[in-house]
């Protein structure tokens, strides 16, 4: 009981700083946002098909950077999990590396890649492979791609840790039992994976929900996420109920969308040991 | 059931030779023991085996098939682990009914093969359960359950009683023995428990620094070790430096400080009058005497340390090194008593003295 009262103590300087600066102004805004207007803001976003797509395209986006960076982090994460631990570290390091360059930076990075006077499109056109520059900067496909490159080392990073703690005896145990390379990955090492996995795709699904910088820059002017609009009904449109009714609707897209895959995995992790991996 | 070749096996990592040409026939049916410290190479040789890793060079034949170009997965040559891998995500009957599922087996007949499988390792009605929800022991006979129930040519077993606790593993000794007569698999066993390997394999094998040091059953080992080495790992704990004499009626007189030991040889020593040697015997074939003879002689008990069936002693004074006599628990010695000891002839071992052994 001391003990638990003092982890209680511990925990106390964070959630209060948490509560005053965080949960308090957002229950502040919805009070507000109620008190003014009613519910006519939220009933407004759901009534206008402009806002309804803005919703999708968020999601849409979200949804095609999460599955695309588990696609290309998986193998990334296995090799490094199976590496002996020096180069798994330079690995690590090579990694993060970009975390050290803010994501405005990054994004005008892309913008010098993808623009139609591009590196890309000089590249291809150079070799003769179109003829037209290719129009990628300001569209969906250049935020994806900033996406992706933001965000891929957290979904490696969540993967390495839970691949790393598969035993590598039960991958051989599954071939001496007559299991090719591609049945054991399908039947042992990626349900094992599972928590690494959900936990790298909720991480990766909920900064790209929430993204700002990467849909601005590389999404062009006529291109909105619900974070651009937040901001766009604030600063253009002066319109502080609209902005907060957006605010909270993606709130509680994520919100929906994190325990739904928790009740649908739960059930699974409890039975693997509690997902003591996750 | 298959036999077992290995025809000059190596395997080197970088300058390191981890299995150093290994030769080895085993026959259908048979349990062997790989027995070694770590680093002997055993395990690797194991590795190879099953396919995980690739040989220098050398081959594993499997009933007259080189097996060089079959994956692990194609060898139906089953491995039981040390920390048995169980697959944590399925329960007791998919892990067992693992590998005949991937046969392609009716549902029926897999289930048959599971239950059937699972009373022989005595687990029947945990079929349901989880390997987290098991004790070490439980999740112990599923690794073997999983590992026998497909039939395997060869049934490769990787320390399979390590993690156990001493009763238990003593009822596993007789299980996996019986398991394996009843199935007649052709079994490999690695261990570094020369109990476990004496007690369970039909032959023994003991290597060191990736060769093999002597092939026998295990009473051979036990009782004509063939280097000082692998009676070290069998137990011995008694070794004496001597100079050996001319052999007399198949007696070898062997001069160890100001005594002399016979030890019967019987003409098949290579050791001339005047070569240095070392001599051994197990604690249990030095007894007490009773009156002074040929090969009895005096020191005092340095200590004595009850071991439940026997009772073991530190004698010094007989040489110059110490000897180790294991002796009756009732025979009444204690610290500082003199006592007599007879060392049988016939149960001396005798080396020739390698510099600096």
């Amino acid at each position: 009981m001391e003990r638990k009262k003092q982890a209680l103590l511990l925990a106390l300087p964070a959630s209060l700083a948490l509560l005053v600066c965080f949960i308090g102004p957002m229950v502040y805004i919805l009070i507000r946002t109620l008190a003014e207007n009613g519910t006519a803001d939220f009933a407004a976003f759901f009534s206008d098909p402009f806002y309804l797509d803005i919703l999708w395209t968020t999601l849409r986006v979200s949804l095609i950077s999460t599955a695309v960076s588990l696609v290309l982090g998986y193998p990334t994460a296995y090799y490094m999990a199976r590496t002996p631990s020096r180069l798994k570290q330079a690995m690590v390091i090579v990694i993060l590396f970009p975390f050290l360059v803010s994501a405005v930076v990054r994004s005008y990075g892309w913008m010098v890649i993808l623009g139609t006077n591009g590196l890309l499109n000089q590249l291809l056109m150079g070799l003769g492979i179109i003829a037209e520059p290719l129009k990628i900067l300001n569209t969906e496909a250049a935020v994806i791609i900033g996406m992706i490159h933001l965000l891929i080392p957290y979904m490696i990073l969540s993967l390495v840790g839970v691949l790393q703690s598969i035993d590598p005896n039960v991958e051989y145990a599954a071939y001496s039992l007559g299991a090719s390379p591609m049945t054991t990955f399908t039947k042992v090492i990626f349900p094992l994976s599972t928590p690494g996995i959900i936990s790298g795709c909720v991480l990766v699904f909920t900064m790209s929900m929430t993204s700002y910088v990467t849909p601005k820059l590389l999404g062009g002017s006529k291109f909105r996420m619900m974070a651009t609009m937040v901001v766009q009904e604030i600063n253009v449109s002066f319109d502080w109920g609209a902005a907060s009714a957006i605010s909270y609707i993606l709130l509680a897209v994520i919100l929906a969308v994190q325990v739904a895959v928790v009740l649908i995995t739960g059930k699974y992790m409890k039975r693997m040991g509690g997902g003591k991996n996750a | 059931m298959a036999t077992l070749e290995l025809r000059h096996l190596t395997k080197k990592f970088g300058d390191f030779t981890a299995v150093d040409d290994m030769d080895l026939t085993v026959a259908e049916g048979e349990m062997i023991a790989l027995l070694g410290g770590s680093g002997c190479g055993k395990t690797t040789t194991l590795r190879m085996i099953a396919g995980f890793t690739e040989p220098f060079s050398g081959a594993v034949v499997v009933d007259g098939k080189d097996l060089r170009s079959v994956p692990p997965y194609r060898r139906n040559i089953s491995i039981f682990f040390q920390n048995y891998a169980l697959f944590p995500h399925m329960t007791v009957f998919e892990n067992v009914a693992f590998g005949l599922k991937l046969q392609k087996l009716p549902k029926a007949e897999i289930r048959e093969r599971v239950e059937s499988i699972l009373s022989l390792v005595k687990l029947v009605g945990l079929d349901r359960r989880y390997p987290r929800e098991l004790s070490g022991g439980q999740q112990q006979r599923v690794a073997l359950a999983r590992a026998l129930v497909t039939r395997p040519a060869i049934l490769l077993l990787d320390e399979p009683l390590s993690n156990l606790d001493a009763k238990l593993r003593v009822e596993m000794q007789v299980e996996i023995k019986r398991i394996q007569k009843e199935l007649g698999i052709t079994t490999i066993i690695v261990t570094h428990d020369h109990e476990e390997a004496v007690s369970l394999a039909d032959r023994v094998i003991v290597m060191n620094a990736g060769r093999i040091q002597q092939i026998g059953t295990p009473q051979e080992i036990f009782d004509r070790p063939v280097s000082p080495f692998v009676a070290d790992f069998m137990g011995f704990s008694t070794f004496l430096h001597g100079v050996a004499g001319r052999e007399e009626n198949g007696l070898l007189p062997v001069a160890c400080g100001s005594r002399t030991l016979l030890v019967r040889t019987d003409g098949r020593t290579d050791l001339a009058p005047g070569d240095a040697c070392v001599l051994t015997i197990r604690s249990e074939n030095i007894a007490l005497a009773q009156e002074t003879g040929e090969n009895v002689v005096t020191g005092q008990v340095r200590s004595a340390t009850y071991k439940g069936h026997t009772t073991r002693l530190e004698v010094s004074g007989c040489f110059e090194e110490p000897v180790y006599p294991a002796i009756s628990e009732y025979a009444e010695c204690k610290e500082g008593d003199t006592v007599s000891l007879y060392f049988p002839p016939e149960r001396i071992c005798v080396y020739k003295s390698t510099i600096g052994g």
